[in-house]
């Protein structure tokens, strides 16, 4: 098990080292003059020449990229354009915004997918099985941001059950200000016993963590459904049936246990895919995360948050798929010889 | 007469795999939604543009005086914020959506199969090295690479396109090298290689064109899915630029005014539709239609089908046997 860690690990390692590359390439080659970028347009060529030296582009390139590395591992990840604030601390400070979201998302998802899918399988062909693939198929197909606008307009405009945009609201600053420990809404003003601010947050919450949820619903509820479908036609269900188990204790107990192996790494998946799906529903709710950050660096050519972004979002999903595989191999002893 | 023969034999063939995929379709209401969808699709980025009732306003001419009206017996889709009619917009969007994405898709198949081939084929470190490039690019979450290039080269659909192309190409290059690998051993291509066929001819007479079959369900597939990715970025602002007829852009700018008025948004709707039933009832077709020819259905590969054939197979599940 432990050298199956380590070569994993270092497995990891270097898909980081070569994912440094492509941003690093992405960084100074693609943009024909990057100094002239990070001005802006009305530069002029002196002036050009002098951030080019500052910034090192004048360097060769193996010397870039050595500066380059350097200043990532030791956290400098430049300055943006826009803000002129430092990336790695802009990328931090919006990360609880980004986490609280897709915590809410998987902790919608995984349990409703799971439990979506059993039924499914329970009742192969009849109407909840018709239902819940349905329900995964919608879920799977709608654009987040297509979501997240009839969202809005059935639960703002139609019903006003809750918030429109954004995380809490603006006046809960002067009346029960957040304590801000975390970064994570929900937590700090469950510690802080804050109960006006947790219903405000929460309120804002639902909307959103339901939009990202989506996908992971649909996807899991199917994966759930195929392998409990193949798990029920072994036969060891076979023999618990023969030997007058009763059917409940055969699909909740027997039968699920072995199903849900695969279903971790679809967990896994659809909580790497919310990294970027977060994006599209950040957008549509103005939440304040990493992707209402990007997509504004995206807009305003802010190339040092986007590379910044670009490289942080590949790390954590190089983690996360680590994270699965080291799950896989604890639940399912059979894949660690691959 | 030899011609002969095989000139009827092979329509007898043709005949057949129509007759089968026919009846695959009919016997399967998804498949056939599926079908119904893309033909429709298929039909309005042929004729969208003469089709539309305002062609002009699909292209992106404004028309003021008609600005916001909800939908109606002129405008079944009602106009957006320049007094365009809705439908027109969604009509002529099927040309480019549908445009855009087969070109992602081309490209991307261009890069991934010639490389996934020769890794296939070669083995060995050439393999590794190729391999290990795939699996740089498969380690950035889906759409964040298809971004960060296009923040590089700076928006445009052109941009988006080429951005997308390059995030994708590595699935075409695991697929093919799948396939190649298992083809390198086969008699007929060991036969090529002893009697001094080089290289490359043997990948473009033998490799490839042997193991395009999976690779094409899989462009298929994508196909779809590319309309939502191109869709999204556009979404964002990083595809197409007004005035193109984008579907994207047109959710992207019904959202300014969703909670007045709900209507432009709405486009979204028809394109989602068309757009991921496509993926799936190519899938399911492709699916239905393997089966159908005794083929082992997991032989075509790519992960939704996977899926899709499990729910297959439990059509096929003999009953369980009585004692």
């Amino acid at each position: 098990m432990l050298r199956f860690i380590l070569r994993r690990l270092a497995g990891s390692v270097a898909v980081l080292f070569g994912l440094s590359l492509i941003t690093f390439a992405l960084a100074r080659l693609v943009p024909s003059n990057a100094a002239a970028v990070y001005i802006g347009p009305k530069a002029r060529p002196e002036e050009i020449a002098r951030v080019a030296h500052q910034l090192g582009l004048d360097q060769p390139l193996p010397v870039q990229y050595f500066t380059y590395m350097r200043d990532m591992l030791t956290g400098d990840w430049g300055t943006s354009i826009g803000t002129k604030q430092p990336v790695l601390g802009d990328i931090l400070g919006r990360l609880p915004a980004t986490i609280e979201l897709i915590g809410a998302a998987m902790l919608l998802a995984v349990p409703l997918g799971i439990l979506l899918g059993v039924l499914s399988a329970r009742w192969q062909r009849k109407a909840p099985d018709i239902l819940v693939r349905l329900i995964s198929i919608v879920g799977v197909s709608l654009p987040a941001f297509w979501l997240g606008l009839l969202l809005q307009v059935l639960f703002f405009r139609d019903l006003h059950l809750l918030p429109l945009t954004g995380r809490v609201d603006a006046n809960l600053r002067f009346s029960s200000p957040i304590a801000a420990t975390t970064g994570l809404y929900v937590v700090d003003t469950i510690l802080s016993g804050n109960w006006t601010a947790l219903r405000d947050v929460a309120l804002h919450l639902v909307l959103p963590a339901l939009t990202l949820a989506a996908y992971p619903i649909g996807l899991i509820a199917r994966m759930t459904r195929a392998s409990m479908l193949e798990a029920l036609s072994q036969d060891y269900v076979r023999a618990a049936r023969a030997a007058g188990l009763s059917e409940r204790l055969i699909t909740y107990k027997l039968a699920l246990k072995n199903a849900l192996i695969p279903v971790t790494t679809v967990i896994g998946l659809t909580l790497a895919y919310s990294l970027t799906g977060t994006f599209f529903v950040e957008v549509v709710y103005n939440w304040p995360g990493l992707g209402t950050l990007t997509v504004k660096g995206l807009l305003n050519l802010d190339y040092p948050v986007v590379m910044g972004v670009t490289l942080f979002g590949a790390l954590g999903y190089v983690v996360i798929n680590l994270l699965v595989d080291l799950a896989q191999s604890w639940l399912d002893p059979r894949t660690r010889l691959a | 007469m030899a011609a002969e023969v095989l000139r009827s034999a092979t329509s007898v063939a043709r005949a057949g795999i129509l007759r089968r995929f026919r009846r695959a379709v009919l016997a399967d209401p998804l498949a056939l939604t599926g079908v119904t969808i893309i033909t429709l699709l298929v039909l309005l980025a042929v004729f969208g543009p003469w089709i539309a009732p305002y062609p002009a306003q699909g292209q992106g001419e404004s028309n003021v005086a008609a600005r916001m009206l909800p939908p109606s017996a002129t405008h079944l889709f009602g106009t957006d914020g320049l007094g365009r009619d809705m439908l027109s917009r969604v009509m002529v969007g099927a040309r480019p959506a549908l445009a855009v994405s087969v070109l992602v898709v081309l490209l991307a198949m261009l890069i991934g199969v010639p490389l996934g081939a020769l890794a296939g084929y070669r083995r060995g470190r050439l393999d590794a090295l190729i391999m290990r490039v795939t699996d740089l690019f498969l380690a950035f979450p889906p759409l964040l690479l298809a971004m960060a290039i296009v923040a590089a080269l700076g928006p445009g659909l052109d941009h988006a396109a080429l951005a997308l192309a390059i995030s994708w190409w590595p699935w075409y290059a695991r697929l093919a090298r799948g396939t190649a690998t298992s083809l390198r051993e086969r008699s007929f291509v060991e036969a090529a290689r002893s009697m001094g066929v080089s290289e490359v001819q043997i990948l473009r007479r033998h490799i490839i064109p042997n193991s395009i079959t999976p690779i094409l369900v899989q462009a298929t597939i994508d196909i779809g899915t590319v309309i939502l990715a191109a869709g999204s970025l556009a979404f964002l602002g990083l595809g197409a630029a007004p005035p193109t007829p984008d579907w994207g852009l047109m959710v992207a700018d019904g959202r300014t005014y969703i909670l007045d008025q709900w209507w432009p948004s709405r486009v979204w709707r028809s394109s989602w539709r068309c757009s991921r039933s496509t993926s799936w009832a190519t899938c399911w077709w492709t699916c239905s239609t393997r089966g159908a020819r005794g083929e082992r259905a997991d032989a075509v590969g790519p992960r939704p089908c996977r899926v899709v054939c499990h729910t297959r197979r439990d059509h096929n599940r003999p009953r369980r046997r009585q004692p």
